[in-house]
């Protein structure tokens, strides 16, 4: 796929018939550029990064299996099957090894990343959706969603350490060892347990937004980011004090968050949107929306090279995007009204899941009503 | 209405199993290869479309609880 570059008024590519072509022409300094979009398995959603083999390993949560992809050559080279729907993953480098947390099998599946074999498979909680992991102190983390607790395992052996109760919906996990902190994020629940690291035993549960789903962690500022995906925000959560000290606005249902390794920013996947915004750590506002594929989820930085790496579960793939803005710019961007708005609905003619009928718009004439667009992922 | 797309598996399966989980009552209407989306120009789920008793489009997106409810009170004149 062609690189290109952009900005706000470029939103990826506009709709077929819908195109306006001067509402396009507003000149702008480039904020990012699309280096590739690499088609995966099914459903994509966690991401992590073999700097030394210049490799991506993505979860594919419906192709039950990791895709592995070159990150110089920008293709996918390789499947490697695990347990069903896969949805974390993280690459240990010190043991050379691959994790994935295969939600729908309650265990994580463990590869290894020479041979690229599943060397062995370890039960955990009900539906591990989450996954983070501690080199130095060779530590995993799995938030089990369904079971309402996080696992800590021994990165190397694998055998279970602690079972940590947190609250429904339990998934994604950061941690701050300068604090010896864990903290477990709870979608169901829309709340934060803050775990210790030494006593394995819940601190404090704080409430956060709805819906939160992914968290990332700045220790010099002792903060924490929580994305919230269906209030649409991210929490400002201090690590010390576990108050919430603000709201940070991004796009449409954010629901993947890494920082970037200056920590002056941080990039969330907002999979209503099929963006990633640009966020300043410092100042909170958001810098930039870089446009993705459609309907984003995991998101991480390449640290060889800098580069957004976003995995789409809609359109099944991996986009590889360059952020170029060296810092806040000047100008707030502004987003545009979609070009769908004051148009007529075009016409439709789906199939209804019940009946099996063929619906038309014209089952809704002269009604008003509300098309909500969805997946179940 | 909801609309369902972008499904990995078989959708016709996901899709009843969403309906399940979630109690929706209302009807589903499967958009398997994302052609209607595309059309509109949806980049996103959730992605909610208001439309008026005269077929025009009058807000996209409105992912967020309160901005839906906004919206829907503009449209029926509240």
């Amino acid at each position: 796929m062609a690189s290109s570059t952009g900005d706000r008024s470029d939103p990826g590519a506009p709709p077929t018939d819908l195109v306006d072509g001067a509402a396009c022409l507003v000149p702008a300094p480039a904020t990012f550029r699309t280096v590739a979009e690499i088609p995966v398995g099914l459903d994509p959603e966690g991401v992590a990064v073999d700097t030394a083999r210049r490799r991506a390993y993505v979860a594919c949560s419906r192709s039950d299996c990791v895709t592995v992809v070159d990150l110089d050559e920008l293709v996918p080279i390789r499947e490697v099957k695990v347990g069903q729907e896969p949805i974390d993953i993280v690459f240990d480098e010190r043991s050379d090894r691959i994790v994935t947390a295969d939600a729908r099998s309650d265990q994580i599946s463990v590869i290894d990343a020479e041979t690229l074999a599943v060397v062995r498979t370890v039960p955990v909680g009900s539906y591990p959706s989450g996954m983070t992991h501690e080199p130095e102190a060779r530590r995993l983390y799995v938030g089990n969603s369904f079971g309402s607790t996080m696992s800590v395992l021994d990165l190397d052996s694998f055998e279970t350490l602690a079972t940590v109760e947190a609250e429904p919906g339990a998934g994604a996990i950061g941690v701050d060892p300068s604090r010896g902190v864990a903290v477990c994020v709870n979608f169901v629940a829309a709340s934060a347990t803050f775990v210790d690291m030494e006593s394995w035993e819940p601190v404090e549960t704080i409430p956060l937004g709805t819906g939160p789903c992914a968290i990332g962690i700045v220790p010099e500022r002792r903060e924490a980011f929580v994305v919230n995906s269906l209030a649409c925000t991210v929490s400002r959560v201090d690590l010390e004090t576990r108050e919430i000290l603000g709201e940070l606005p991004t796009g449409r249902a954010p629901v993947g968050l890494t920082v970037a390794p200056p920590h002056d920013r941080i990039y969330v996947a907002n999979r209503g949107a099929g963006t990633v915004s640009v966020l300043g750590v410092a100042d909170g506002a958001e810098w930039a929306q870089i446009p993705v594929g459609t309907g984003p989820g995991g998101v991480v930085v390449d640290p060889g090279t800098g580069r957004v790496l976003t995995a789409n579960a809609g359109s099944g793939t991996l986009t590889i995007s360059e952020d170029l803005l060296a810092a806040r710019p000047a100008e707030a961007q502004v987003e545009p009204p979609h070009p769908l708005v004051g148009r007529r609905l075009p016409g439709f003619a789906l199939p209804d899941l019940a009946t099996g009928e063929t619906r038309t718009e014209l089952d809704w004439a002269e009604r008003r009503y509300i098309v909500n667009f969805f997946a179940s992922w | 209405m909801l609309v369902n797309i972008w499904e990995g598996g078989v959708a016709r399966q996901e899709a009843e199993r969403f309906r399940e989980i979630w109690d929706i009552r209302g009807p589903i209407l499967l958009d398997e290869n994302a052609e209607y989306a595309e059309r509109l120009g949806i980049r996103g789920v959730p992605t909610n479309v208001l439309v008026d008793a005269d077929g025009t489009v009058v807000g996209v997106g409105l992912t967020r609880l309160d901005e839906l409810e906004a919206a829907v009170d503009r449209l029926l004149g509240r």
